[in-house]
């Protein structure tokens, strides 16, 4: 740590020195010019800036394009204006004509689709390109993470600061996670999931997680038909991801770097130990019958005491984290050969106090293009990443947390005059602080390896202008290798300082070792021409496969009481245990796509894939999906130029088509005998058990999804506003579910499952954007929002489903029913919220509830929906819950000013309910601690009155009077009274937060030349800023979801601040 | 890298629009399934289908059903508290799935018979263990379901995805279900061979084993069905599905004694440690008996020992007491098997000559051991418990001085010694001031005469193993009767894996069905029955002769298979499972099950233990009234899906 702060020392003593030096320009005699700025057309530019280059001195082109300015002869001006590419012209006369030209539109960019680029002007699919420099701008170790906010449609939800988790959820329209294609393969890369475990499922978000920002050229995002060009299972969209490749040019070496300083967004405020024991007291008060749980002498001595409140919290967690990022790539090529190289290193630090948690990457990226012959080109890109990260060898962070606060917080984590032993925290509890030192009770690691590579030879025929032939190859490796030791371990008596106990866990070491191979390989063929002018046809066709094969083998052995080294074979071999797997799997596609357009205004492209996977029976393997878009750039019709000349784009898009998404288990159409179990036929020897249980799944196939996306594009002013609006349909049919038609049990088996569940997804992305200059000041704002809705439309199940009563109908009948009015259940207050101030009031009240004995004052007033004079289940609402929210919104504002550059991006989501976590940390109990936003309560205004007394004064507060739970579970909602499931616990989770917000300046060149620097970008940024929400959510975040009862437990978000430099030899 | 190039290659394949699916054909496949071909071409592969099959074989092995029975108690908290005793915890075996296992496994042997891949022999072999596991499930099925479909074939031939007609099959009348399960064990008997290699498998006794168990149930129900009789408006009665008669009885009977003497005639099988010279010795021989692996008295059971890793059956991890269970603490136990008074009043005592006596516990001056204090904790209870005049002990020990050998061997007592620890099971404190404390958690303390006492017994919860955290979720570390388990627990040591075997056929068992058949048959039998019946009492170095009454057999019974899943079977065959309705105005504590709290008195005198008799719980009085209301349809429980099956339900369920 020492070390990375005098790095930081240093890092601002050299900036320092390089802005004192900046030089001034020396005035010198001076001109009056006058002169006149005109478009290609030769048409005036009216508002056309005209600035002496450097100074703030300028002048403006008036209706005709006339301006007229003093400088110093010599003095060089820049002419800028919006829509046209900024012009600098030294002054050598007093009458100057200059011509601007119209800047490249957006609309002529060329952007990546699927297996081909198109220019932006002729889409007809809702596909949105994001260019390095927009992810690099809120450079994050996670890459989904600088995503957030920026892409429409692409929801986000940062989950955890756990870092090399890469836990963020995403979901492209609320269908769920996006296919992730990097440089023209589907890639996936092991995920680390809640729980700290390194998940079985391949994940596509964590592939796109774990890349190096820096590597990246750009992202294109496929979210409607569009995306079933990659056939099976792009049914949620598709992000392509493109990665930086040679250019022309000299050579260009780059270097940046981020520092980062991290602290947890939000935490509740935990009371010291007297508050605690004095509300723990109160707590049990309030229960009839209850006593006090600590005597005063007990809570006095803690009021004196203050060096006494040891917190778990604080045991475990330190207040900051430090990080740092390290990024060098030499670029650079002639016409023969392009190059790029790169290598990075990531070096994130855990939150944890104890010496575990830590995660490391480190990259390197390199690839060539070079000319076999003036028509054979050939590019060669490998990419190797490992990725390193020492953990707990218990449940990691979240039961550490849970074990502490179960703990009373009288006990400390060590003996007070010896802080080596670590104390026994009794009951079925373990030390979390012993649990996460590895050099006590071990630790488990995990490394991995990702090689990737890809080839490919590109063909520009000779003999026919616009086609090219096109073959790659991909062979990547993935390599995981796992170890955990576990350790037995002394835990000693907090109060005498005796041995104890030691810890459940054995002496035992574990190693497990995977790898997965996929090797991928394409021919294709792309033809682009133009007829007569105004007929532009291009067409894409290719073939590919891909095999992977997966396996991975494990072992563990025990070692007594006497524990050596981490290795197997140092273990005692009569504890051993080893386990093994392997397993491949195939897919392959014929792949066309057709575009024509006449004179850019009739847009139409047709599509099929004719696709194949390994999955599902002969016959049952090969399916077609076809799909369609057609597109009108209304703008460029002369009645719309006539009408509207202002509006220089306006576009209708409408798409339409079909992709398959795999499903049901490989190989199920076989049937087949499996291993279950054993049984020992003699002492000593075990024989494994084989049955088959499962039906021959002959029929099924993948289910159908159908795509839809009607959407326009409107740009006008020249940039100063831009909308995409679209609106987007998916339907999945044939979802594989179980027959409902019915056999009796005595067949014994159940019927395979079938092709019959269908849902759909419906909702609405929109951008808005505006961008101008003003002077010298640049700026851009893009404000997104998707919104989206989800239900089933058949599901078999209910054919067959009971209903016993109208409210049984209203919370189990699923058809037809929109995700908003079957997310979670909750109780409505009664108008203005009122509270129960009084026993009378609680006494008096004529609606009975559920459980009366547990009513205290405090407790809010729920409304009885049905009148039937009582509460329960049947006067539930629906209400959004918890999750990745239907609606999400961004706006990002960025700009710059001469040197300085800025960008701010802000995130936020609605239609969507959180818990505040009433057990998880609160208390009421449970956990042995107390925070104080729950301090605001109702509670007797003499802690020594009876509580039952109906003539003790209350003083009110939000929260209704205290009383102990007996389970993490039971606070949270098992009765009306505390249940959770009412507004003051289910609270609209509705945020807008400033996701990231960097300042950068960029030195000017004069200055740098003499140093041989290119350019060099000096930044500080900021992510997690400020956060709006509802005041109760504060202390738990709002981005996060915990789960009702889990409280803080967890590893928290973190509000990181960052400065870092990049220059460019 | 050669694979490289082949994949290569395999791609290009199929990029070169050749046979589509060949990528697809090219990979290894679904490695995790076998096909049925695969599994029955040899006889290993055969095994492992039989091993399918014995997994599931339902013998409940150590599931600790006696704690549905007045044999036992769970702690407070536990869920299976509720309903107590009258929770049979038998949800009946139901699993079609299983059933067709078999039946599949009895026609792939057939066809590799008719292949030629196993031999007649070999083939008469796993035949007769097929049908000697399908007896053992279609026997757990009868017994909860009264006659069930009887399903000898795997099905899914008739499944045409329209009527289905094949599918269905009618229920069996209760008699022709009993009939098929001990016809299924005549042929098993004689298929299978009187001895095998692998020594947990079934041979020739283990069926006639099961077969005189069976025989017995079936001539229980058919005995004893009139006394929970079920009307005739029962649609499953009038069709004889839930239906037996006495006139049934006496021919089952026959067949119990038949199967019985077979084995015992077999010269095969006696009891371990039968003649044992000092009580001492008999303790020791009954504590060895289940650590002891498939000894003389073994017939058929479960091993848990597979010699490479953990195989365990948990009982000792489960159940050990507090103070000997050997993982420290800290670590939640989830047993406490707790034996309760009922039981342990009736183990007899050895009396004049190692004969036995009435082994009733005495606990107070008067005799009068027949009264139970109802809330001990709660002052009504302290006024009763403090009008009674009490036996003074030096000892709570010192009551179980002269108890049945069995008692001694497979029961935890208060203050008796158990892997070299004095077991403290104390529940209270009479203070010198007069105060009687029971059941306080705050585990108040005085000393007396430079001796400190404490409400448990001892400083804090490492050191005692009774009563404490009742009613508290960590409850199930601690007795709550007052005495434990101590049968299937190693003597010597904490056991974390056990992997003593599970004895579901033994030899006393059969000895007991051979008398109670006898006995039921013929009256009381001073032939065979009474002699096996004394060497059973004899094994326990009890000497003196005792007759053969029905009354002694199933005292015998009671004590002799304790904590082996026979109680309640025995109750249950025999129509004697507590009836509220019909008890509980002759016997008010009928069916209730009680502790025995040791308190040491530190207010009369010399400091001294008394013994106190009570109802398990201070606050059962709700639960007992609540839940204690068994219903003589109950003895036949609900079939499940009867609709979608379309068979007749159970009265239970009309």
């Amino acid at each position: 740590m020492m070390k990375t702060n005098s790095l930081f020392k240093r890092l601002f003593s050299v900036l320092a020195g390089i802005v004192l030096g900046a030089s001034m320009l020396s005035a010198q005699n001076t001109i009056t010019v006058k002169g006149t700025v005109l478009d290609p057309a030769k048409q005036p530019v009216i508002g056309a800036a005209v600035m002496q280059t450097g100074t703030t001195n300028g002048a403006a082109a008036d209706l005709d394009g006339n301006f007229t300015i003093t400088v110093p002869m010599g003095a060089r001006l820049t002419v800028s204006a919006i829509g046209y590419e900024t012009l600098q012209v030294t002054v050598t006369s007093s009458t100057m004509n200059i011509t601007l030209q119209e800047e490249a539109s957006e609309l002529d960019e060329s952007i990546v689709v699927g297996y081909g680029t198109q220019k932006k002007a002729s889409l007809t699919s809702a596909i949105t390109n994001i260019q390095a420099e927009d992810i690099t701008a809120t450079k994050q170790a996670n890459l989904t993470s600088s995503l957030q906010g920026k892409v429409p449609g692409l929801q986000i939800r940062q989950q955890s600061g756990a870092v090399g988790w890469f836990d963020d959820e995403l979901s492209l329209r609320g269908y769920g996670e996006p296919l992730v294609i990097i440089d023209g393969v589907a890639r996936t890369s092991k995920r680390i999931n809640y729980w700290g475990w390194a998940s079985d499922n391949n994940s596509a978000s964590a592939a796109l997680a774990e890349l190096n920002p820096e590597d990246i050229e750009s992202i294109s995002v496929l979210k409607d038909a569009s995306a079933s060009i990659y056939g099976l299972n792009a049914q949620n969209g598709v992000i392509l991801v493109t990665t930086k490749k040679g250019q022309i040019g000299r050579p260009s070496i780059s270097y940046s770097n981020t520092l980062t300083y991290g602290v947890p967004t939000a935490l509740p405020k935990e009371s010291d130990i007297a508050t605690y024991m004095e509300a723990f007291n109160e707590m049990y008060r309030n229960v009839r019958g209850g006593t006090r749980q600590f005597s005063d002498e007990e809570i006095a001595y803690y009021k004196a005491h203050p060096e006494e409140n040891f917190s778990w919290y604080d045991a475990v967690f330190k207040n900051h984290t430090f990080s740092q990022v390290h990024n060098i790539s030499l670029r650079g090529g002639n016409q023969q050969t392009q190059y790029y190289v790169s290598g990075n290193i990531t070096d994130q630090d855990a939150i944890y106090r104890a010496d575990t948690g830590d995660y490391h990457r480190y990259g390197l990226t390199a690839n060539f293009t070079t000319k076999l012959t003036e028509n054979l080109s050939f590019t060669y890109q490998t990419n190797i990443n490992v990725t390193d990260q020492e953990m707990p060898p218990a449940n990691t962070t979240q039961n550490a947390m849970y074990y502490g606060f179960l703990t009373e917080r009288t006990i400390q984590a060590t003996l007070r005059d010896d802080p080596g032993k670590f104390v026994d925290p009794g009951g079925e509890h373990r030390n979390p602080v012993a649990l996460m030192t590895s050099s006590v009770a071990g630790s488990k690691k995990d490394w991995a390896i990702t090689f990737r590579n890809n080839a490919d030879i590109k063909y520009d025929a000779p003999w026919l202008k616009g086609l090219n032939l096109q073959a790659s190859l991909a062979y990547d490796v993935v390599s995981r290798i796992g170890s955990t030791l576990s350790q037995h371990f002394p835990l000693y008596d907090f109060e005498t300082g005796a041995l104890a106990t030691y810890n459940p866990d054995k002496n035992q070491y574990d190693e497990n070792w995977n790898q997965m191979l996929t090797y991928y390989g394409r021919i294709q063929a792309n033809y682009n021409t133009t007829i007569a002018q105004d007929h532009h046809i291009g067409a894409t066709f290719a073939m590919e496969a891909q095999i992977r094969q997966n396996r991975s083998i494990g072992a563990s052995r025990q070692f007594g009481d006497f524990y050596t080294h981490g290795t197997i074979n140092n273990g005692d071999s009569s504890k051993a245990t080893n386990s093994g797997t392997r397993s491949s799997s195939a897919s392959a596609g014929y792949i066309g796509r057709v575009n024509y357009d006449y004179k850019g205004k009739y847009l139409v492209e047709l599509m099929a894939r004719y696709d194949g996977t390994y999955l599902y029976a002969p016959g049952h393997r090969w399916g077609l999906f076809p799909s369609y878009s057609v597109g009108w750039r209304v703008s460029e019709e002369p009645f719309f130029k006539a009408i509207l000349p202002k509006v220089n784009n306006f576009k209708l898009r409408w798409s339409d088509g079909f992709t398959g998404q795999s499903q049901g288990s490989p190989y199920g159409y076989l049937s087949g005998f499996t291993s279950t179990g054993s049984y020992v036929f003699n002492d000593g020897g075990q024989i494994p058990g084989f049955a088959n249980h499962s039906p021959a799944q002959t029929i099924i196939s993948w289910a159908k999804v159908r795509m839809m996306d009607f959407g326009f594009d409107v740009e006008a002013w020249r940039g100063l506003f831009g909308a995409t609006v679209d609106w987007f349909w998916r339907r999945t049919s044939g979802i594989a579910a179980a027959s409902t038609a019915t056999v009796p049990d005595f067949m014994g088996i159940s019927l395979p499952r079938m092709n019959l569940n269908a849902n759909e997804n419906v909702g609405i992305d929109l951008t808005l954007s505006h961008r101008n200059r003003i002077g010298d000041f640049n700026y851009r704002v893009q404000l997104n929002g998707t919104f989206s809705r989800f239900r089933a439309t058949y599901q078999e199940t209910e054919n067959t489903k009971i209903y016993y009563s109208a409210q049984n109908y209203y919370t189990s009948h699923m058809i037809g029913r929109w995700s908003n009015a079957r997310g979670s259940s909750m109780y409505n207050w009664l108008p203005g919220n009122p509270q129960f101030t009084s026993w009378s009031e609680i006494n008096d009240y004529n609606i009975y509830y559920g459980n009366m004995e547990n009513m205290r004052p405090g407790m809010y007033m729920i409304e009885d929906r049905n009148g039937d004079g009582s509460i329960d289940d049947k006067d539930l609402y629906y209400v959004w819950g918890e999750g990745n929210a239907p609606l999400q919104f961004g706006l990002v504002f960025s700009g710059s000013y001469k040197g300085f550059d800025f960008n701010m991006t802000f995130s936020g989501a609605s239609a969507v309910r959180k818990q505040v976590p009433l057990s998880g940390g609160m208390g009421y109990g449970f956990f042995k601690t107390m925070y104080d936003n729950y301090l605001d309560r109702y509670h007797p205004a003499d802690p020594n009155a009876d509580p039952f007394d109906p003539n003790t004064q209350w003083v009110a507060g939000y929260w209704p009077a205290l009383t102990p739970a007996t389970s993490a579970y039971d606070a949270r909602g098992t009765y009306n009274t505390y249940g959770a499931n009412q507004p003051y616990t289910m609270v609209d989770g509705t945020f807008l937060r400033l996701k990231s917000l960097e300042v950068g300046y960029t030195f000017t060149q004069s200055f740098l030349q003499k140093v041989h620097i290119r350019s060099l970008r000096v930044y500080a940024n900021g992510t997690n800023l400020l956060t709006f929400c509802n005041k109760l959510l504060k202390p738990y975040d709002p981005e996060r979801n915990q789960g009702s009862y889990l409280g803080i437990a967890g590893t928290p978000l973190m509000r990181n601040f960052s400065a870092g430099i990049s220059v460019n030899f | 890298m050669k694979k490289f190039f082949t994949y290569i290659l395999a791609a290009s394949i199929v990029l070169g629009f050749s046979s589509c699916d060949k990528i697809f054909d090219s990979l290894e496949g679904d490695l995790s399934k076998m096909s049925a071909e695969d599994m029955t071409a040899t006889a290993a592969g055969l095994d492992r289908l039989v091993s399918t099959l014995y997994q599931s074989i339902p013998m409940y092995a150590f599931a600790e059903l006696d704690k549905n029975t007045p044999n036992a108690n769970d702690s407070a908290t536990s869920s299976s508290y509720v309903g107590g005793m009258y929770n049979t915890n038998a949800a009946g075996d139901w699993s079609y799935t299983y059933v067709r296992d078999i039946n599949f496994f009895i026609q792939s042997i057939a066809e590799a018979k008719e292949k030629g891949i196993i031999s007649e022999a070999t083939y008469k072999e796993y035949l007769g263990e097929a049908k000697f596991i399908r007896a053992y499930y279609y026997f757990a099925s009868v017994r909860h379901y009264g006659g069930v479909p009887i399903v000898t074939e795997p099905l899914e031939q008739y499944f045409d995805g329209g009527e289905n007609a094949g599918l269905y099959v009618e229920r069996s009348t209760e008699k022709a279900t009993w009939d098929f399960v001990l016809t299924e064990l005549d042929e098993a008997i004689s298929l299978l061979p009187e001895t095998r290699a692998d020594a947990y498998r079934a041979n020739k006794w283990a069926a006639y084993g099961l077969k005189s168990r069976v025989a017995l149930w079936a001539a229980s129900v058919s005995k004893y069905w009139s006394k929970a009789a079920i009307g005739t408006d029962h649609e499953a009665v009038s069709k004889k599905l839930t239906y037996m008669e006495a006139s049934y009885a006496d021919g089952y009977y026959q067949q119990c004694i038949d199967a019985s003497e077979a084995i015992i005639n077999s010269g095969k099988f006696s009891l371990y440690g039968a003649t044992p010279s000092t009580v001492e010795e008999a303790v020791k021989n009954l504590e060895n008996l289940f650590l002891d692996r498939r000894n003389e008295e073994f017939i058929f059971g479960r091993s848990y020992k597979n010699g490479v890793a953990t195989n365990s059956n948990g009982i000792d991890l489960k159940n050990s007491p507090n103070q000997a269970h050997g993982s420290g603490t800290g670590v939640w136990r989830f047993g406490c098997y707790g034996v309760t008074l009922d039981l342990a009043d009736v183990y007899d005592n050895y009396g004049t000559g190692f004969s036995g006596v009435d082994g009733t516990i005495a606990t107070r001056t008067d005799g009068q051991e027949n009264v139970f204090v109802a809330q001990p904790s709660q002052e009504t209870g302290k006024s009763t418990i403090k009008a009674i005049d009490f036996i003074k002990y030096d000892s709570p020990a010192d009551a179980f001085k002269n108890k049945d050998a069995r008692f001694l061997a497979h029961v935890i007592y208060p203050f008796c010694t158990f892997r070299n620890t004095e077991i403290i099971i104390q529940g209270g404190m009479w203070k010198s001031n007069g105060d009687l404390v029971i059941y306080d958690d705050s585990n108040p303390s005085e000393t007396v005469a430079g001796k400190t006492y404490y409400g448990y017994g001892a400083i804090n919860e490492t050191y005692y193993s009774g009563f404490y955290y009742r009613g508290h979720t960590n409850d199930g570390s601690w007795y709550t009767t007052g005495f434990g388990l101590k049968k299937f627990l190693d003597p010597s040591k904490a056991v974390s894996e056990s992997q003593n075997p599970w004895y579901d056929i033994r030899y006393a068992e059969i000895l007991l069905n051979y008398c109670e058949a006898q006995v039921e048959k013929n009256g009381t039998d001073a032939g065979q029955s009474k002699k096996y019946l004394n060497e059973i009492r004899r094994r326990a170095n009890f000497r003196d002769e005792r007759s053969a009454t029905l009354e002694n057999v199933l005292h015998e019974r009671r004590i002799e298979l304790a904590f082996e899943d026979d109680y309640g079977s025995t109750l249950w065959r025999r129509r004697a499972y507590f009836n509220r309705e019909r008890d509980l105005a002759t016997n008010p504590t009928g069916g209730r099950k009680h502790a025995l709290i040791p308190i040491v008195d530190l207010h009369d005198g010399a400091p001294h233990y008394i013994l106190v008799r009570a109802n398990t719980f201070d606050y059962d009085t709700d639960r007992y009234t609540n839940t204690a209301n068994f219903d003589n349809l109950s003895y036949y429980e609900s079939i499940p899906n009867y609709t979608v099956n379309r068979i007749v339900r159970n009265p239970i369920q009309d």
